[in-house]
């Protein structure tokens, strides 16, 4: 049988503060919103994101360096006219390179992260609302793979059949899904014993759409918050594989890779071809930290100042 | 003819007699100031030996990839790397006979573990007798039976399976072509061959393979098993079992008894199976000439050049390479404490062609000459050693290219017999029936088998696009295979890149190894072979090579290199080099230059610093002079 709470009783208007008034009820997102932007760490997190999404994207659309011909001439060129960030080992223009390797980058980043978080909540979520020994099952698979080393399987797959953008988001976004399933199987615990949950139960809900209306809309805030660390660690784990070489290759390019073939040339004092990349991974990784970081504060109650 | 991963290579214009090939040179001001680079990329000397002799402990750079995972001194076709046979085998147990001096294309009788070999009988007979100064470790002299001893296990290896032996070739010298091996006492071995065979050949290319092995202590087929006769061929299938299960075993490999048994100058004395660390001491009953200070000597493995430049940079290893980005900052590493010497080794480097591939009708397609002779006008070799190798290096466009020098140089192989031109590659598809669209894919219009017409086995509509797959490391290969692709888009040939490994690649990508991988890979670029000095391609472009990666079969090829083998005439081996040029039988690439250093606190003859660039490692020489 299902606890009945007792009624809340009446509110009384005219026990309001003194000196105050009662403004109109705003809703949660609004509320998230506004902490979200009171963050100063987190405006800037968003305005370094969203500059290198416009950079990559839209700086090509206005920026036309040289891609797709190598150069054997005009290799490991500092920067300079015509080559504002100078050439790389194989003659192309790096701020072209830098433009081209964030779009894949950002590509995987934000498509891994979307496949994990679709996978991990609607395990979490089935995991969660199944409970007892399908919930133990499901739980156990998740520490198994939980135990595989990802990049170790990365690797692998980008040996066997080739790194492609989507090849690497599949792959990563397949691994990524593990911790938003615990997550959100933790929160379906507490939900789905909720009065909420129970009326729609007792309303004839099925659990798809027990999961699909009730308990995923209110698991948001820990999804969105997980998405962006995510985003994160998939361009890490794509910069590691660039770095190692076995990236995305030509026509392709990531900043792991660029990375990678500057490194090389590191005591030759060819600058131009590491900090680059090197800072801008480190900018948008720190950038969904941020972000991320200040959701978590915006959108649990708990943590907000107010 | 062993697997190598070309790394940095300098030419030296010290040696006597040696004509350089001219190419691209490019000297260099940022980080380090200038270096001495000349126009073939020729760079220092070796200083003679000096100093007073101390000992100690010299540490060797392995370089990324490259390890050794093998020791038994049959060598499999997936273990045949310069790495696995040079660097880490050959400390152990030498070879019958030692080519290569310095960088000469000559023999050093005081390595060869026999005394020059005696032929008889038209060249079919030959007599070898041991010399009486080198002993194995335990004290025990090394006869006739151990060199026997080894011709009946590599007999074995093969019966079981011809990768079982790198060196194998049906038909061909050992094991198929002996009649009968005969030791009338115990320092001579008598030899009868079904035919004869150019003794160049034999000696440089089947007698230096074989390492006498001590059949005292490993004719056995357990660790505490009888010493078994291993004439008798069910016996020695026993003992190869035992031996190379032993030898899979990497991680026994300084603790295994067996392989304590030496009679090279060092012993193993440790091996890390995770990172293939090694340490090595000397054997003191090395008999062969040596340092009055022999050195231990430790292999650092290295998981890149830039770590193991660095390493270089900080001065922590004692003998390293300059990877070729870095060439530009040799005098800066020089001026860090060492020295530096630059040679290419004797061999090709090339992206290896899959002749047996059918995805997409590949193995039709490259078949093709004239496709061949497209992609080799798609490679700029003067571009590449200008941007990739700092000018350390020479343009090569067949087996046996002009540097290193050889006398077997066929005169197409001097000047580029299909110089680099895009326009060149795409009148050729379009004179061969394929609609040509630059930065897209070609497509056969015309099928058939015309002049004018794709060629056999290629359907109208067929797409010319392949994968190519490059080793990681040295980073030049993943730059020249780019450069490819690159200009190859041009041509509308689409190359779609990928990557991997040394050992991954020489296991997996390769016909002979690896048959269930066949269709999985159509070009790649692991890095060369390292030749001999008599160098035939036998072995890789017969049709029955054990390391014929891609499967190419091509009956006049067989003819040439048949010759090469056989015949006396010095001239055949410039007719094989010459045709395989002339058909391109894979794409040849530039020699890049491999560049050496050592601190200059290690002395030694200068001949045993010059041979590291043919990937020879001698400590055995080496001394500290503090």
């Amino acid at each position: 049988m299902a606890n009945i709470a007792p009624p809340l009783p009446p509110l009384d208007v005219t026990r309001a503060p003194e000196g105050g008034e009662v403004g109109p009820v705003q809703s949660g997102w609004r509320l998230a919103a506004r902490e979200f932007v009171r963050n100063k760490l987190a405006v800037v997190g968003l305005a370094i994101l969203a500059f290198f999404v416009l950079f990559c994207f839209g700086g090509p659309l206005v920026y036309h360096g040289n891609l797709l011909n190598t150069n054997l001439l005009g290799v490991n060129l500092a920067p300079g006219p015509g080559h504002p960030m100078g050439t790389d080992n194989l003659g192309f223009d790096v701020l072209a390179e830098l433009m081209k390797g964030g779009q894949a980058s950002l590509e995987v980043g934000f498509l891994a992260a979307a496949i994990g978080i679709v996978i991990g909540a609607l395990y979490g979520a089935v995991a969660g609302l199944l409970g007892g020994i399908a919930d133990a099952v499901l739980m156990r698979i998740v520490d198994v793979f939980l135990s595989v080393p990802i990049l170790f399987v990365v690797l692998i797959v980008a040996v066997r059949y080739g790194a492609s953008v989507l090849s690497l988001s599949l792959i990563i976004g397949a691994f990524t899904w593990l911790v938003p399933a615990r997550l959100v199987r933790g929160e379906v615990l507490t939900l789905r014993v909720r009065d909420f949950v129970s009326a729609a139960r007792a309303a004839g809900s099925g659990r798809w759409r027990l999961i699909n209306r009730h308990l995923i809309p209110n698991a948001l805030s820990v999804i969105i918050v997980n998405v962006t660390f995510n985003v994160a660690d998939a361009i890490l784990l794509v910069a590691t594989l660039g770095f190692l070489g076995f990236g995305l290759h030509y026509p392709t390019f990531d900043w792991g890779d660029m990375l990678s073939n500057g490194i090389g040339y590191l005591q030759a004092g060819y600058w131009w071809q590491i900090y680059p990349a090197g800072v801008s991974i480190i900018l948008v990784v720190m950038a969904c930290n941020l972000i991320g970081d200040a959701l978590r504060d915006s959108l649990d109650v708990r943590l907000r100042k107010r | 003819m062993k697997f190598a991963r070309p790394a940095t290579k300098f030419a030296v214009l010290a040696i006597a007699g040696v004509t350089v090939l001219a190419a691209c040179g490019k000297s260099s001001t940022s980080g380090g100031g200038s270096t001495t680079l000349g126009p073939s990329g020729a760079f220092g000397t070796v200083p003679a030996a000096s100093g007073t002799p101390h000992g100690g402990t010299v540490t060797f750079a392995e370089p990324p990839g490259a390890t050794p995972n093998w020791i038994l001194p049959i060598i499999t076709a997936a273990n045949d790397s310069v790495f696995t046979v040079l660097s880490f085998d050959y400390e152990m147990w030498r070879p019958l006979y030692w080519f290569v001096k310095g960088v000469a294309p000559a023999e050093t009788p005081a390595m060869s573990l026999a005394e020059e070999p005696k032929w008889s009988n038209g060249d079919k007979t030959v007599t070898i007798t041991m010399k009486s100064n080198y002993k194995w470790s335990d004290g025990k002299p090394i006869t006739s039976q151990d060199v026997l001893f080894w011709i009946d296990e590599m007999k074995a290896a093969v019966k079981e399976s011809p990768a079982n032996w790198a060196g194998y070739t049906p038909k061909t010298g050992i094991p198929d072509e002996l009649a009968s091996a005969t030791t009338p006492n115990a320092s001579t071995i008598v030899i009868n061959l079904k035919k004869a065979y150019n003794p160049s050949w034999f000696i440089e290319d089947q007698f230096s393979s074989i390492q006498p092995m001590p059949s005292h202590a490993w004719a056995k087929a357990s660790a505490n098993g009888p010493i078994l006769n291993f004439t008798n061929p069910a016996n020695a299938t026993k003992i190869y079992n035992y031996l190379s299960a032993q030898s899979k075993s990497v991680g026994t490999y300084a603790t295994n008894p067996l392989w304590q048994v030496v009679d090279g100058p060092y012993k193993l004395s440790s091996f890390n199976s995770t990172t293939e660390a090694f340490g090595m001491t000397p054997n003191a009953t090395y008999g062969g000439p040596e340092s009055k200070k022999v050195l231990n000597l430790t292999g650092v493995p290295f998981t890149s050049d830039t770590a193991e430049y660095n390493a270089v940079k900080a001065g922590s290893i004692d003998v390293g390479y300059v990877p070729l980005a870095n060439v530009p900052q040799i005098k800066s590493v020089e001026s860090g404490g060492y020295n530096a010497f630059g040679y290419p080794d004797f061999g090709w480097n090339y992206m290896a062609y899959n002749f047996k591939d059918t995805t997409g009708d590949f193995n039709n397609i490259i078949g093709q000459l004239y496709i061949r002779q497209a992609i080799a006008h798609l490679q700029d070799e003067s571009g590449i050693i200008h941007a990739f190798f700092n000018g350390a290096g020479g343009e090569a466009y067949g087996p046996v290219p002009s540097i290193p020098v050889s006398p077997f140089t066929p005169s197409n192989a001097k000047t580029a017999p299909y110089p680099f031109s895009v326009s060149a590659a795409v009148a050729l598809l379009k004179g061969h029936g394929w609609t040509v669209t630059p930065n897209g894919t070609d497509v056969c219009k015309s099928a058939g088998t015309g002049a004018t017409q794709c060629g056999a086995g290629i359907p109208a509509g067929t797409k010319l696009t392949f994968p190519l797959v490059y080793n990681t490391s040295p980073s030049i290969i993943g730059e020249q295979a780019t450069d490819l692709a690159s200009e190859a888009k041009k041509a509308g040939i689409t190359i779609s890149l990928s990557s991997d490994n040394f050992n991954h690649m020489i296991a997996n990508d390769n016909d002979p190894a690896s048959p269930k991988t066949i269709d999985k890979w159509a070009v790649e670029d692991f890095g060369g072979f390292t030749d001999s000095t008599y160098p035939t391609t036998l072995g890789v472009f017969n049709s029955t090579g054990s390391s014929n990666l891609g499967g190419y079969a091509s009956p006049e090829a067989d003819k040439l290199i048949q010759a090469s083998v056989t015949s006396s005439n010095p001239a055949a081996v410039t007719a094989e080099a010459s045709y395989l040029t002339q058909q391109q039988v894979g794409l040849f690439q530039p020699n890049p230059d491999l560049v050496q250093v050592w601190k200059k606190t290690l002395s030694g003859p200068p001949a045993s610093f010059e041979t590291l660039t043919q990937y020879n490692l001698n400590p055995e020489y080496w001394y500290f002079t503090k």
